[in-house]
């Protein structure tokens, strides 16, 4: 897997945001609105002056018109915990090109966007837990290691969203925007997974891969079907009435993935990865309300 | 429904044959090919849930079964060339009579030959009643039966050979007598026997004579006469080949134009003699069999020849110039009883019998051979034994003989008699001696002059040599000398023949072209076995009227395409639906 942007994408993408539906607490001074009251350009709020309070901050014409020492309140910009969960299952193989490059891609994207806007981004592989992450990075020079560390990424394993996610939990409290990128092909089921952070408050955003092969297998007659993450295997003669079966089976798991995620106000979409990546990030996640 | 080509029986045991194999193959586990899914959480809800399942889902497998059984029992039942039975099948008795000369061999434009379509006729013909077959050369091969299964059987074990007559009083039976033929062959057929013609014009090339002859003015030396036809309304060129044993003594193509008839006259030195095979290379046409012809050469003759004469100018000439004898004629005075070779006593004989190969031409009486009568005068040249090398190929009609003296022939086998049964010619073999006795004076009448003059000096010569005797004949049945103790057949598929006896007649079946020696007490006697003739190779006419052109090898041939036909759209339907799905 080559991860490559060409110069123009990458300047596109610089103006870019990611849209988070809440406000959350940084560390660092950035470019996000905070819940704090600090040193920032946007006047926030007044407060009654109290003793050791800055002298510079007092609204003179505030103490003119009402005779009270009002001190003048402005937000704190910080930065932004984005939390990028590519699935590394073995199912994301599937596909031309594969589901995994295409996340990898996806996440590599939305990685350079935050890291532009002094985000802090992690990625965080899973496949039937919590396979590897890298450190909260800043700014856009770490662009490259995170480049390196999606390239160095083989589908491997079986997938569960839930021990993954509850793993993540339990080891990072800051809240952010959570950004999973699957197949959400899980035996398990996701909604536990999307349960447990939506629990912890996180921003949660569905970037769900698919591939024309999941939808529209391009087998017939009698085949044994191996599965690819667990090695199961079913004989089965696949005929027109069962493959139309099938194909209203993928349709409902969309509708509710699809539903789930408008229950919960989830933001979610849905790439094939038969689509150009380009177009994905520029169109798609913008309509999607995800990227503005 | 019977089979014209397998019997029935064989198609049963096909058929079985061809259904347990489609079963096994159909039921045989095969090994699914895998294919990598990324998950089966999808396919499990789909195969674990009760869905409605289709008419065609349900019927499929055995539809498909069926199919894979009717193909493979279509295919074989084809082959066996099905008809109805009795679809074109006579009420009551009935008499069929196949024509059996060898241009029944030739091809039809359906493949077939035309005996193998009147064979299948035969038996389409044959209804619910009992039906005679018989073949012109064979006489009755089958019946009367009703077991269309034991005429077929009948009819396997028969083949074209030779015209033969047609059957005597088949005509005169209860029922109805038909008569299958191409129309090559000429036949006297009764008014009342329906004809049905088997015959399809053919292009065909044949060599329709072939025979060997001594160049007598060069010793060692002989001319082969070829006659090759093109019965073709286009031009061919066609390779002639011939061969004396191993040894390739012509090899020339030649052109034919439509119809043309060629004559060669390709003279060769003998060798050691043997089989002389000619044939036509690449001719490729309807009719193999008379491709290609036989002969044979006799060995070499040998020299030393005594003429006992006063005189005899026209014996003494024809001598001299037969390169392959030394002759010395002397006086009866100068004649000693000592000495090699053959003498010829001309109108003298010694008083007693030579001790050495004798000669005799209208000898005076003496002890050892008298008279027993008086001569016969202005006798005629009647009837001659044929197979005697001493006597063979003289054509005696124009003959002129003055005076036959009746000899006393005691132990002595005579061989040309005149009108009046006068023996002409007589031979005797004494105390490992040969004697030949011609009972006229070569020098009267009109022998001298007579084509038949050179044949008899020579023929003569030849026994005593003991050359081999040839005759040339057709495909069939051959009349033999008495004596014949056996017969062969010559070269690559060399093997006894099998001997008829009936009294003083001795028959063989020869069938195949190509040379047979028999074995005789007075030496060999070689059969040139040709097929090829002028009237029998031309396969493109018939004398038959077009009205006799039947059309059931078309309807019986017509059942089994459709068969195959069939056949072939079910496959092709079955694998058109099966790689699409669409009956699933």
């Amino acid at each position: 897997m080559s991860l490559h942007f060409d110069n123009e994408f990458l300047k596109k993408l610089e103006y870019l945001h990611i849209l988070s539906k809440r406000v959350f607490a940084g560390q660092f001074r950035a470019e996000r609105i905070s819940k704090k009251r600090g040193s920032g350009l946007e006047f926030a709020d007044h407060r009654p002056y109290a003793l050791g309070d800055d002298f510079r901050h007092i609204d003179w014409r505030a103490y003119q018109r009402l005779d009270r020492l009002l001190l003048r309140m402005f937000e704190e910009e910080q930065d932004m915990p984005v939390y990028l969960f590519v699935d590394t299952s073995r199912s994301m193989a599937e596909g031309s090109p594969s589901k995994l490059d295409y996340a990898c891609h996806v996440a590599a994207a939305l990685c350079y966007i935050g890291l532009a806007h002094l985000d802090r981004v992690a990625i965080l592989t899973w496949k039937d837990k919590l396979a590897a992450e890298t450190p909260s990075r800043r700014g856009k020079g770490q662009i490259f290691r995170i480049f390196d560390f999606l390239q160095s990424l083989e589908p491997d394993g079986r997938t569960d969203l839930a021990e993954s996610i509850k793993a993540f939990c339990a080891r990072r409290k800051q809240r952010g925007v959570a950004v999973v990128i699957s197949d959400f092909l899980d035996p398990s089921g996701h909604e536990a997974g999307l349960n447990a952070l939506r629990y912890f408050q996180h921003d949660v955003f569905l970037v769900h891969v698919t591939s024309r092969n999941d939808e529209e297998p391009a087998v017939a007659g009698d085949i044994r079907m191996v599965d690819a993450e667990t090695g199961d295997m079913r004989d089965v003669e696949l005929t027109p009435t069962l493959l139309h079966a099938y194909q209203r089976a993928w349709r409902k798991h969309l509708d509710d993935l699809q539903a789930y995620c408008a229950r919960y106000n989830i933001g979610y979409v849905r790439t094939p990865v038969e689509e150009p990546f380009e177009d994905t990030i520029l169109q798609v996640f913008r309509q999607g309300r995800f990227l503005a | 429904m019977i089979f014209g080509a397998l019997s029935g029986w064989l198609v049963a045991g096909l058929a079985a044959g061809a259904v347990a194999a489609a079963s096994a193959i159909f039921f045989m586990k095969v090994r699914h090919p895998r294919v990598l899914v990324p998950s089966l959480l999808l396919w499990r809800r789909v195969l674990d849930e009760d869905r409605d399942v289709s008419f065609w889902e349900k019927v499929r497998k055995a539809v498909s079964y069926a199919i894979a059984v009717l193909v493979p029992l279509l295919i074989v039942l084809a082959l066996g060339r099905p008809e109805r039975a009795g679809a074109g099948g006579v009420a009551g008795p009935l008499t069929i009579v196949i024509d059996s000369s060898l241009s029944m061999l030739a091809e039809r434009p359906d493949g077939r030959m035309r005996w193998e379509a009147a064979t299948a006729r035969a038996l389409a013909l044959a209804g619910d009643d009992e039906v005679t077959i018989l073949t012109t050369a064979d006489g009755i091969v089958g019946g009367p039966t009703s077991d269309r299964e034991t005429l077929r059987q009948a009819l396997e074990e028969v083949a074209p050979s030779e015209p033969g007559p047609f059957p005597a009083n088949v005509g005169l039976q209860n029922g109805q007598t038909i008569f299958i033929t191409d129309g090559v062959a000429r036949y006297d057929v009764p008014a009342d026997v329906r004809v049905e013609s088997v015959f399809s014009a053919a292009d065909n090339a044949a060599i329709t004579a072939f025979d060997i002859r001594r160049d007598f003015s060069n010793a060692g030396r002989y001319e082969a006469y070829v006659e090759i036809a093109n019965y073709a309304e286009a031009p061919r060129a066609v390779t002639l080949i011939v061969d004396v044993g191993s040894r390739r003594i012509y090899e020339q193509q030649v052109q034919l134009a439509a119809d043309e008839i060629v004559r060669q006259s390709l003279p060769f030195e003998a060798g050691d003699g043997g089989v002389v095979r000619a044939r036509l290379d690449g001719a490729d046409d309807a009719l193999a069999a008379d491709d290609e012809a036989f002969a044979w050469v006799a060995s070499a003759r040998p020299d030393a020849v005594t003429l006992v004469t006063r005189r005899n100018p026209p014996l003494e000439e024809l001598l001299a110039i037969d390169a392959a004898v030394t002759v010395t004629r002397i006086e009866p005075e100068q004649y000693r009883e000592s000495g090699d070779g053959l003498v010829i006593f001309d109108r003298w004989a010694p008083q007693s019998a030579p001790r050495r190969p004798a000669i005799l031409l209208a000898p005076p009486p003496v002890p050892w051979l008298g008279l027993a009568g008086a001569a016969e005068r202005n006798a005629t040249w009647s009837r001659a034994d044929a197979t005697h090398t001493a006597v063979r190929g003289i054509d005696g009609r124009t003959l002129r003989i003055d005076e036959a003296g009746d000899y006393a022939l005691e132990g002595w086998t005579p061989l040309a008699f005149s009108g009046n049964g006068t023996p002409l010619v007589a031979v005797r073999e004494s105390g490992g001696v040969s004697y030949a006795l011609v009972t006229f004076d070569l020098t009267r009448g009109n022998i001298a002059n007579d084509p038949a003059f050179p044949v008899l000096v020579g023929d003569l010569l030849a026994w005593f040599e003991g050359e081999a005797p040839v005759r040339v004949v057709a495909p069939g049945a051959v009349r033999l000398p008495s004596d014949v103790s056996e017969l062969r057949r010559h070269g690559a598929r060399a093997g006894s023949i099998g001997l008829r006896r009936l009294g003083d007649v001795t028959i063989a079946d020869l069938r195949e072209p190509g040379v047979y020696v028999a074995e005789r007490p007075a030496g060999q006697l070689a059969i040139a076995v040709n097929a090829g003739t002028r009237a029998g190779s031309n396969v493109r006419a018939t004398s038959l009227a077009s009205g006799d052109v039947d059309a059931a090898p078309r309807a019986t041939s017509g059942l089994w395409m459709w068969l195959v036909a069939f056949a072939l759209v079910v496959f092709a339907a079955e694998f058109y639906t099966w790689n699409r799905r669409i009956t699933v």
